[in-house]
C-alpha cells in the first residue's frame, strides 16, 4: 500500500484504501481476547503438571484469570497487556477457544476422529499442523524483517489489501485441495483459520490488517516452541 | 459435489478466493492520487509573495515580536511544540500544543495548549488538554507516557491531534494515537476523544512516532510524516483522508538512521522530506518523491550541518522555509533559512545563538494572517515564539501575485 497509484499492474493491488475496524467494540474484543488466551494458557500449563491437586485447580485458575482479564480499566489484566501487546490476534483467540472447548467443555456428542485418536489420523493431522506452523514461522520472520525495514517493500501494508484475504483463504483451503476431503477443513488449523477469516472479513478486527488477525508476535513465538517440542518428541521416539 | 482432480479443486479454490477479493475490494474506497494543497490562506490573501523568485529577490522576513508562551502553573518542563493556524473566522488565530510535566517522559507529562487571541494578540493561559489516563480509559488499555503532539485542522474546522503514546518501554515503544476535538462545552472548551491507535506495525504496533507538521492534500486529507525508531530509524509517510483515517503508508527511506521527516511540496506531486540524522554525518538528510508519494528515494544531503536535531519546514507562498540547528553538535544555535527549490538555502535569520550548553530545539512554524510564527523549545523549560512579517524591498510591488 503506497500513497497513490503506480504502474498499471501495481495499481490493481494498490488503488484501494484500507478498511479499518469500528473503534467502539475494540476494548471488548481486547478484554475477551486476553481472557480466552490467558485461560487457555493456564489450562495448558496446569495440564503439564503431574500433581493431582494442581490439576484439579486448573479450571478455577483459568476462570479466575479470565475474569481478571475481563475487568475493564486499570484493575483488569487486559488493560496492562494491551499497554504492552495491544490485542491478541483473532487466530490466537480462536486457538485458545478451540483448546478450551476440547479440554474443558468436550461434549461427547461432538467427539471427532481426533478425539478418538486413531494413530494414522493423528499422524496425518500433526504433519499438517507442522506444515502450517512452519508457514506461520516463515511469515512471522518476513514480517519481522519488514518491521525493521529490511525488505524493499512494505509487507505489513499489504495486509490491508483485499488480495491478502484471498491468499490466506487459499492457504486455509489447502487441506481440501490436497486431499479432496471436505472433512479436512474441519480439522486444525483450517477449522480455526476459516472462521478467523470470516470474522476478519466482517469486522476487520483487531486493526484492519490481516496479518494482525492471523499471526501476532506471541503466536509467532509460540509456533517456534510448538515445533521445538514436536522435534524433541520425534527425536525421543 | 465432488472434485476428483487436484487441479480442479485448486481452480475452484482460486475462484472462491478471487470472488472474496473482488467482494472485499468493492467495500474499499478508491484511492485517488495524492496532490499537495498548493495555496495557503496567507498566499490567497496576498500577504506573502506567491513565487519563489519574487520572494527571494524582493524582500525578507523581519522579526516583529518574540516571547514565551505561558506555561501551566508549577510545571517545570516543556518540549516539542506544534503550531496550528486557524481560519480567519475563528477568534483564535493560532493554537500551540506541546508536552509538559516534571521532565520529558515523566509520568505526569500531559499535552498542554495555548491559543493566540486574534483581537488582542496575546496568548491564553496554558491548559492541560490531553492526559494519558483519560486517553487510556477511552482506548481501553494503559498508556505509559505521552509525548510529541502534531496538530491538524480538518475541512469542517475540527482540530485533530496525533500524539505519541508509549507502551512497555521508552520512546522506542511509542504508538501514534489519533484524537479528535469533541463538541466544546462551557466547562470544557477543548475536549478530545481518542479515535484510534494508527495501525502501523506488526510488532505490537510499537515504535512509530510523529513529530513534524503534516502536509495538507488537495482532497482535504493530509500526509502525516512519522518514523520508526526501535534500533533502526526510518521515516514513513502516512496518508490520511479528510476525516483523519489511515489510507496508505509508504516508507521514505530504509537507510536506518533518519527520523522526524519534515515535508516540503515543491509542486503538487514532487515533495521533499528533510530529516535529522542519528548517524555520524551531522547533516540534514533528504528523501524525495516525484509522484505524490508512490516511490520515495534518498536524495543528496543538504549542505547544512545539523546535530541530530528536529527541523521544521513551511512553504510560504512561493518560498520554502526551514528552521534548524546549524551546527554539528549542540542545540544552542537556531536559524531560519529560505529557499526557492528546497535544495539551496540562503537568506538566513538567526533565531537564537546562545552559549554552549543551552538548548533551542524542536521548532515549528505556521503562517497566520500574513505573519510567520516560529515556536521552539527553550531549555526544555518553556516554549518560546518569534513572529515575522514579510518586508518587501523598496521598489518591489507588494500584493497578490508578487512582491
Amino acid at each position: 500500500m503506497s500513497l497513490v497509484d503506480g504502474p498499471d499492474w501495481i495499481r490493481l493491488v494498490q488503488d484501494a484504501a484500507p478498511l479499518l475496524p469500528q473503534p467502539y467494540l475494540l476494548p471488548l474484543l481486547r478484554q475477551a481476547g486476553w481472557a480466552l488466551v490467558l485461560a487457555a494458557l493456564v489450562m495448558a500449563l496446569v495440564q503439564r503438571f503431574n500433581g493431582r491437586w494442581l490439576r484439579s485447580k486448573g479450571r478455577p485458575l483459568a476462570l479466575a484469570c479470565a475474569v481478571w482479564a475481563s475487568i475493564p480499566g486499570p484493575w483488569g489484566l487486559s488493560y496492562w497487556l494491551g499497554l504492552a501487546f495491544q490485542t491478541p490476534s483473532l487466530m490466537a483467540i480462536g486457538l485458545a477457544l478451540s483448546y478450551l472447548w476440547r479440554s474443558v467443555v468436550r461434549p461427547r456428542w461432538l467427539q471427532t476422529a481426533q478425539d478418538l485418536d486413531p494413530a494414522s489420523f493423528r499422524q496425518r493431522s500433526l504433519a499438517r499442523q507442522d506444515r502450517y506452523a512452519l508457514a506461520g514461522i516463515a511469515m512471522g520472520w518476513l514480517l519481522l524483517l519488514d518491521v525493521f525495514a529490511y525488505l524493499p517493500w512494505s509487507l505489513y501494508a499489504w495486509g490491508f489489501h483485499p488480495l491478502a484475504n484471498g491468499l490466506v483463504l487459499l492457504v486455509a483451503l489447502w487441506p481440501w485441495i490436497a486431499s479432496g476431503r471436505v472433512s479436512a477443513l474441519m480439522q486444525a488449523p483450517s477449522k480455526v483459520l476459516l472462521p478467523v477469516l470470516a470474522l476478519f472479513w466482517v469486522s476487520r478486527w483487531p486493526t484492519g490488517n490481516l496479518w494482525d488477525a492471523v499471526l501476532d508476535p506471541w503466536l509467532f513465538v509460540g509456533l517456534h516452541g510448538y515445533l521445538l517440542l514436536r522435534y524433541r518428541k520425534r527425536q525421543g521416539t | 459435489m465432488r472434485f476428483p482432480s487436484r487441479l480442479l479443486r485448486a481452480a475452484v479454490a482460486l475462484a472462491i478466493a478471487a470472488l472474496l477479493c473482488l467482494a472485499d475490494a468493492s467495500r474499499h474506497a478508491p484511492l485517488v492520487p495524492a496532490r499537495a494543497a498548493q495555496v495557503s490562506p496567507a498566499q490567497a490573501a496576498g500577504a506573502v509573495p506567491s513565487s519563489a523568485q519574487a520572494a527571494l529577490a524582493g524582500g525578507h522576513w523581519e522579526r516583529t515580536g518574540q516571547g514565551h508562551i505561558p506555561m501551566p502553573q508549577g510545571v517545570p518542563a516543556a518540549h516539542a511544540s506544534a503550531l496550528l493556524a486557524l481560519p480567519a473566522t475563528h477568534p483564535s488565530a493560532l493554537l500551540v500544543f506541546w508536552f509538559a510535566g516534571d521532565r520529558e517522559s515523566a509520568p505526569n507529562v500531559q499535552i498542554a495548549m495555548s491559543a493566540l487571541d486574534r483581537a488582542s494578540g496575546s496568548w491564553s493561559p496554558a491548559r492541560m488538554v490531553v492526559d494519558r489516563w483519560e486517553m487510556g480509559a477511552q482506548l481501553g488499555f494503559g498508556i505509559r507516557r505521552i509525548g510529541n503532539p502534531v496538530a491538524w485542522l480538518d475541512g469542517q474546522g475540527q482540530v485533530h491531534l496525533f500524539v505519541v503514546a508509549t507502551g512497555l518501554g521508552g520512546w522506542a515503544a511509542g504508538r501514534v494515537v489519533h484524537l479528535r476535538q469533541t463538541t466544546p462545552r462551557p466547562e470544557m472548551p477543548w475536549a478530545w476523544e481518542a479515535v484510534a491507535v494508527l495501525p502501523l506495525s506488526w510488532l505490537w504496533n510499537t515504535s512509530y512516532l510523529v513529530r513534524t507538521a503534516p502536509l495538507p492534500l488537495a482532497d482535504g486529507g493530509l500526509v502525516l510524516p512519522a518514523y520508526f525508531e526501535l534500533a533502526r530509524k526510518y521515516p514513513v509517510a502516512l496518508r490520511l483522508d479528510a476525516q483523519g483515517a489511515l489510507r496508505a503508508m509508504a516508507p521514505m527511506s530504509t537507510q536506518g538512521q533518519m527520523l522526524q521527516p519534515a515535508l516540503l511540496a515543491r509542486d503538487q506531486r514532487e515533495w521533499l522530506a528533510l530529516m535529522r540524522d542519528s548517524g555520524p554525518a551531522g547533516r540534514i538528510r533528504v528523501a524525495r518523491t516525484r509522484d505524490g508519494g508512490v516511490q520515495w528515494s534518498d536524495a543528496e544531503d543538504l549542505p547544512l550541518d545539523n546535530p541530530n536535531a528536529s527541523v521544521a519546514t513551511l512553504t510560504a507562498g512561493g518560498q520554502h522555509l526551514l528552521v534548524y540547528n546549524p551546527q554539528k553538535s549542540g542545540r544552542n544555535h537556531l536559524r531560519m533559512a529560505s529557499s526557492a527549490d528546497g535544495s539551496l538555502w540562503s537568506n538566513t535569520v538567526e533565531l537564537e545563538n546562545g552559549p554552549p550548553g543551552r538548548e533551542y530545539s524542536y521548532p515549528a512554524m505556521a503562517l497566520v494572517d500574513g505573519q510567520l510564527w516560529v515556536s521552539y523549545t527553550d531549555q526544555r523549560q518553556s516554549i518560546a515564539w518569534q513572529r515575522f512579517g514579510w518586508v518587501a524591498q523598496a521598489g518591489a510591488a507588494t500584493g497578490k501575485g508578487g512582491p
